[in-house]
C-alpha cells in the first residue's frame, strides 16, 4: 500500500516536471519560469527540507497583496538559489511579512 | 558500433533496453543504485544512445553531488540544450517509471554488462572478418592474424572491463619508469634534502613509522591492532590528523562505536592538548573556550569526513568509500573498527567474518587506489583471531599495545626516550623493515600520540 502510495507521488513528480517543460517547450513560460516552477516541484516534492514553504506559496497565491509586493516576491523567487537554504528561508520571510503587512495573514 | 533499431533479431540477444531503463530508473529514486551503477558501468555499455546520454547526465550530477532526480536531469539537460522534443522528455519520463527495488540493483547492471559484451564481441567478429577479406594473398598470414584476434579476444573475456593483461612491452616500461622514479627521488634526497626521504604515500603522524613505510600508499591495506581501551580511536584520529589536517588529503572516517558528538569532542582534545575530561565535563576557563574555538576552524579547513555508523556492513563500506572516492576525492578511508561491523553470515565463526571483511578492503584498497587502514581487536593475550589470514591480506600490520614495566625498568634501549609508554610493533611490511617496535607516548588524558623523544 506504501508502496503504491509512494509511486503514485513519484508519478505526480514526473508528469509535473513533464508538463513544465512541455510548456517552456511551447514558449508558454520562459527559461527562467521554467527553472523557478522545476525548483519549487523538486523541493516540495523531493526535498521537503521547508514545508514552511508549501504554505507561504498558497497563502501568497490566495491572497490580494499589493502589485509591488507581488513583483518583488516574484523576481526574488526568479533569482534564488534553491541549493541554499538560507536563500529559502528568506523567501518565507519575506512572503510572510508581506502577507502580515497586507493584513492577509493566518 | 551501431545497429539498426528495426532489426528485431538483435534485440534479446545482442541488447536488453528493458534492463538499461530499470538500472536508469534506480539511478534517479536512490543514491546506493547511483553509486553501484556509476563504478560498474559506462555510457558505451548502454546500447541506447538516448539511454548512454541520461547515464551521462546523471553521473555528471552525481559527480557534483547533486542527487541526480528527474528535475535535476531535465534542469542540466535543458543547459545542455537537450530536451526540447516533447518526445524526448516522454522518454525519459518513460525511463524513470521503470521501478526496481534498490536491492535488485547489480541483477539489473550485471544484465546490461552482459548484453554490452555480446555486442562487443559482435563487433570484434565483424571487424576481424572484414580485416580477412579486406586482405591480399600475400598477407595472409594465418598464424599472425589469429595471435592479433587471440589478445583482443582475451581482453574482451576479462572478468572485469578494467582487467589490465601486461605485455611484456608495458612491463618492461612500467619497471624502467618505477626505477628511474626511485633514482631522481633517491637523488633529490642527497641534493634537496639533505638526507631526509620524502614520502611515497600519505603521512603516518610518526617519523619513524614515516621512516620505514615512506607513508601508506595508495591500494595499501593497513591494519592496526589493539586490546580494548588501548588507543585504537586515538589512533585513528590522530592518523586522520596529520592527513587530513596537516597534509589536507580528504580522508574518510567511519566509526562504528562512538556518536556525531563524542567524535567530535575528541577533536577538542587532540587539537589542543586539553585533557579530554576537561572537556567533557565543560571544566574549562574562557581562554580555554577560545583555544578550542579557534582549533575547530583547523577542523573545519581540513578534509576529514566522519560517518558515525553504528551498523556498518562490509557492502556499505564499499558503497561509501566509492561515493566518497567520487565525491570527495579521498586518499584514505579509516574502519574504527572492524569487530563491530554487522555479521554477513551469522553461521560463520568470528575469523571467517573478519577474514572476509579484510580481503573485502583490500580489493577495494587496490580497486579505487586509495589506503584502507582497519582497526581490530587484539585478544586479552595480545594475539589477533584470524591473524596468519589477515597478515597475508594486509600490506602493513601494526600493533599497539602497552609497554611492560619490566621493560621500562631494564631495557636500557627505552632509557634512551623521554616517557615512552606505548610501543607500536611493525608486525609485517610488505615494502620494508618489519618486526621493529618503536616506541611512542599515548597521552590517554588529551588523546595525543607523538613518536618518543630521545633523552639528548
Amino acid at each position: 500500500m506504501m508502496r503504491r502510495e509512494q509511486e503514485r507521488k513519484q508519478t505526480l513528480y514526473k508528469e509535473t516536471a513533464g508538463v513544465v517543460m512541455s510548456w517552456f517547450n511551447k514558449s508558454k513560460i520562459n527559461a527562467e519560469e521554467m527553472k523557478l516552477l522545476l525548483n519549487l516541484l523538486e523541493e516540495i516534492m523531493t526535498n521537503k527540507h521547508f514545508p514552511q514553504l508549501t504554505k507561504s506559496l498558497r497563502e501568497w497565491q490566495n491572497s490580494a497583496i499589493d502589485q509591488g509586493a507581488e513583483e518583488i516576491i516574484m523576481a526574488t523567487l526568479m533569482a534564488a538559489d534553491f541549493k541554499k537554504p538560507e536563500e529559502i528561508v528568506s523567501i518565507i520571510v519575506m512572503i510572510d511579512d508581506f502577507l502580515a503587512e497586507s493584513g492577509e495573514y493566518t | 558500433m551501431q545497429w539498426s533499431i528495426q532489426d528485431r533479431n538483435k534485440e534479446g540477444i545482442l541488447f536488453d533496453l528493458d534492463s538499461e531503463r530499470r538500472v536508469l530508473s534506480a539511478m534517479f529514486d536512490s543514491e546506493e543504485s547511483c553509486i553501484e551503477a556509476y563504478n560498474a558501468l559506462k555510457a558505451s555499455d548502454f546500447y541506447s544512445p538516448r539511454h548512454a546520454l541520461v547515464f551521462d547526465l546523471l553521473c555528471n550530477l552525481f559527480e557534483r553531488e547533486t542527487r541526480p532526480t528527474f528535475v535535476e536531469v531535465l534542469k542540466e539537460g535543458h543547459e545542455l540544450g537537450m530536451f526540447a522534443d516533447p518526445q524526448e522528455i516522454e522518454e525519459i519520463k518513460y525511463i524513470a517509471e521503470q521501478y526496481i527495488d534498490e536491492a535488485n540493483i547489480k541483477y539489473w547492471i550485471a544484465k546490461v554488462k552482459e548484453k554490452a559484451k555480446l555486442r562487443y564481441f559482435e563487433l570484434f567478429l565483424r571487424k576481424n572478418h572484414q580485416n580477412l577479406m579486406e586482405k591480399n594473398q600475400n598477407e595472409l598470414e594465418a598464424e599472425k592474424i589469429l595471435l592479433g584476434a587471440e589478445e583482443e579476444l582475451t581482453n574482451l573475456t576479462a572478468l572485469d572491463i578494467d582487467d589490465f593483461v601486461d605485455t611484456p612491452d608495458s612491463l618492461a616500461k612500467l619497471g624502467y619508469d618505477e626505477v628511474e622514479r626511485r633514482f631522481l627521488r633517491y637523488k633529490e634526497i642527497r641534493d634537496k634534502y639533505k638526507g631526509v626521504i620524502p614520502l611515497d604515500g600519505l603521512p603516518t603522524g610518526f617519523d619513524n613509522l614515516n621512516h620505514i613505510t615512506l607513508g601508506y600508499k595508495p591500494g595499501d591495506l593497513i591494519i592496526l591492532g589493539a586490546q580494548t581501551g588501548h588507543g585504537k580511536t586515538a589512533f585513528a584520529l590522530n592518523t586522520a590528523k596529520s592527513i587530513a589536517l596537516d597534509a589536507k588529503q580528504p580522508l574518510l572516517y567511519l566509526n562504528t562505536e562512538m556518536s556525531r558528538e563524542q567524535i567530535a569532542l575528541r577533536w577538542a582534545s587532540i587539537l589542543t592538548g586539553i585533557e579530554h575530561d576537561r572537556i567533557r565535563l565543560g571544566d574549562i576557563d574562557e581562554t580555554k573556550l577560545s583555544i578550542i574555538f579557534n582549533a575547530y576552524s583547523e577542523l573545519q579547513d581540513s578534509g576529514f569526513y566522519s560517518y558515525p555508523c553504528p551498523n556498518l556492513t562490509p557492502e556499505k563500506t564499499i558503497s561509501l568509500a566509492r561515493k566518497f572516492k567520487v565525491q570527495k576525492n579521498i586518499a584514505m578511508m579509516i574502519i574504527d573498527y572492524v569487530g563491530r561491523m554487522d555479521k554477513i553470515d551469522p553461521r560463520l565463526q568470528e575469523w571467517q567474518i573478519l577474514e572476509q571483511i579484510v580481503k573485502a578492503q583490500k580489493l577495494l584498497a587496490q580497486n579505487l587506489k586509495i589506503a584502507v587502514l582497519c582497526l581490530v581487536q587484539l585478544n586479552p593475550d595480545g594475539t589477533l583471531q584470524g591473524a596468519k589470514r589477515m597478515k597475508n591480506e594486509c600490506d602493513l600490520m601494526l600493533k599497539l599495545s602497552p609497554i611492560p614495566r619490566e621493560d621500562l625498568e631494564e631495557d636500557e634501549n627505552l632509557k634512551k626516550y623521554l616517557n615512552p609508554n606505548y610501543y607500536i610493533y611493525v608486525e609485517k611490511n610488505r615494502d620494508g623493515l618489519s618486526g621493529v617496535r618503536m616506541p611512542i607516548v599515548f597521552d590517554l588524558q588529551r588523546q595525543t600520540m607523538n613518536d618518543a623523544q630521545s633523552v639528548s
